[in-house]
């Protein structure tokens, strides 16, 4: 899953906090068709940490854009917003 | 070389500041919040890093409201062009540094009103003081937390109560202090810090802290990786701000300066250094010592000879390095009667030892009397 915020360093901000809890999570930049004002970063973990993703952003007073499912669609890959 | 010139900047830098901007450079110098590879991902997150150091160092929750410029002055530009607006009056004291004087002199001519804080004769600027001066057009007071000429500590916390009760944006310029004293957010609305000074970071690092609630314009525009499609400024901390690349590689190095005064307990003997130095130059016969230091820098008054002639001599006979002259603060100079003379300044620092103290006092009497 994808959350998308403003600024590599909220994204960052976000992965530490998760680190010291134990849960894995990357950020990368947003995908292109996904950005709305141009250039983001996204923070990627589990389906399973998106609770945790919300509270530790709102600790942060970090506005989450919005979060995305990833997936294929024959070969090509598809982001649901949820 | 005994090196005395803190104060323009720390010299040596510890090794892990060293090997922290050469194993960026090395291993994974790409750039900050811009792309999304792995090279640039590690960057960031070591930016952050520094951050969150910075941030723990002045007790706030708040990493993205550290903002990282090139040094205080760039900081001081930010906070007090990014304030004021035609009609505004600003207070600071009479010993403020060029980068201060200078922007509000250049503020003047926009029609911005400046009222300058007398400091006393030791060069502290007592809370009555700046508290008289305010007005209902009052938007800022700026005051230089620990003089770079002769050490003395101004109360910026009282000042900042008023400030306050007043509704006005206080600027404490903290560029001798950081890492020699405690400062937090109860010192003022923004904070300019020097990253290459008690910090001991590397050159062309410094910070302003912007506390939640004040919104200054921005300095400068450009590229912050981030909202790029708007022709606007994203309206996010720290990336409204940070227009352009940062020196990613320095501010590496400025992390892990941080933790080595956090490691090192820099406050306890930065200030225990400072006591010493001023034992040692009170004894020196012929020299005067202005002001009232209590940081570890001094500023010393000699009648009978030129401070320049002075600073030479100590490097060329002694290998002491020192500064001399106006030290970028002539308004400073003009408050303590020093402004004709200039003055002689030692400044330590964290790897100077007593000996050396000793040795630079004893060199200082020796060329005094010839």
């Amino acid at each position: 899953m994808l959350a998308s915020v403003a600024s590599s360093t909220s994204a960052n901000r976000i992965k530490r906090k998760l680190y010291e809890s134990g849960i894995n999570s990357s950020v990368i930049q947003t995908p292109h068709m996904l950005t709305k004002e141009g250039c983001g970063y996204c923070l990627r973990f589990d389906d399973s940490f998106k609770t945790t993703v919300e509270q530790v952003a709102l600790e942060f007073g970090i506005k989450i854009r919005a979060f995305y499912q990833e997936s294929y669609n024959e070969n090509k890959k598809v982001y649901h917003k949820i | 070389m005994i090196y005395l010139d803190n104060a323009a900047t720390t010299f040596p830098k510890p090794q892990c500041v060293i090997d922290a901007v050469t194993e960026f450079m090395q291993k994974y110098g790409g750039n900050p919040g811009r792309g999304g590879h792995y090279l640039s991902d590690i960057a960031a997150e070591k930016v952050l890093e520094c951050r969150e150091e910075f941030a723990s160092l002045i007790g706030t929750g708040n990493p993205e409201r550290i903002i990282f410029t090139k040094n205080t002055t760039e900081a001081i530009n930010l906070a007090i062009k990014g304030t004021l607006k035609k009609g505004d009056e600003i207070i600071i004291s009479s010993m403020e540094h060029n980068s201060v004087l200078r922007s509000c002199v250049n503020l003047e001519g926009k029609g911005i009103t400046v009222k300058i804080a007398r400091a006393d004769h030791k060069g502290f600027v007592s809370a009555d003081t700046v508290s008289s001066l305010i007005t209902s057009h009052t938007k800022m007071i700026c005051i230089i937390h620990a003089s770079n000429v002769v050490g003395t500590v101004n109360p910026v916390r009282e000042i900042y109560k008023i400030a306050q009760m007043k509704g006005i944006i206080m600027l404490v310029d903290a560029a001798q202090s950081g890492g020699i004293l405690e400062i937090d957010t109860s010192c003022g609305d923004m904070i300019a810090f020097a990253g290459h000074k008690a910090l001991y970071g590397p050159f062309g690092t410094g910070a302003l802290y912007i506390k939640p609630g004040v919104f200054p314009d921005t300095l400068i525009e450009g590229g912050t990786g981030s909202l790029s499609e708007s022709a606007l400024m994203p309206n996010i901390f720290p990336d409204k701000y940070e227009a352009g690349t940062l020196n990613a590689c320095g501010i590496a190095g400025l992390c892990e300066g941080i933790k080595f005064i956090k490691r090192e307990g820099a406050y306890e003997k930065e200030l225990a250094m400072a006591r010493f130095l001023r034992e040692e130059i009170s004894a020196v016969k012929g020299v005067k010592i202005l002001g009232d230091p209590e940081i570890g820098v001094v500023g010393i008054h000699t009648k009978a000879h030129d401070c320049v002639d002075i600073c030479t001599r100590l490097n060329s006979e002694y290998h002491i390095a020192s500064r001399a002259g106006l030290h970028c603060s002539p308004m400073a100079h003009r408050t303590l009667g020093t402004v004709t003379s200039g003055l002689l300044r030692f400044s330590t620092g964290f790897f100077n030892t007593k000996e050396e103290v000793s040795e630079a006092a004893k060199a200082l009497e020796a060329v005094t009397k010839h």
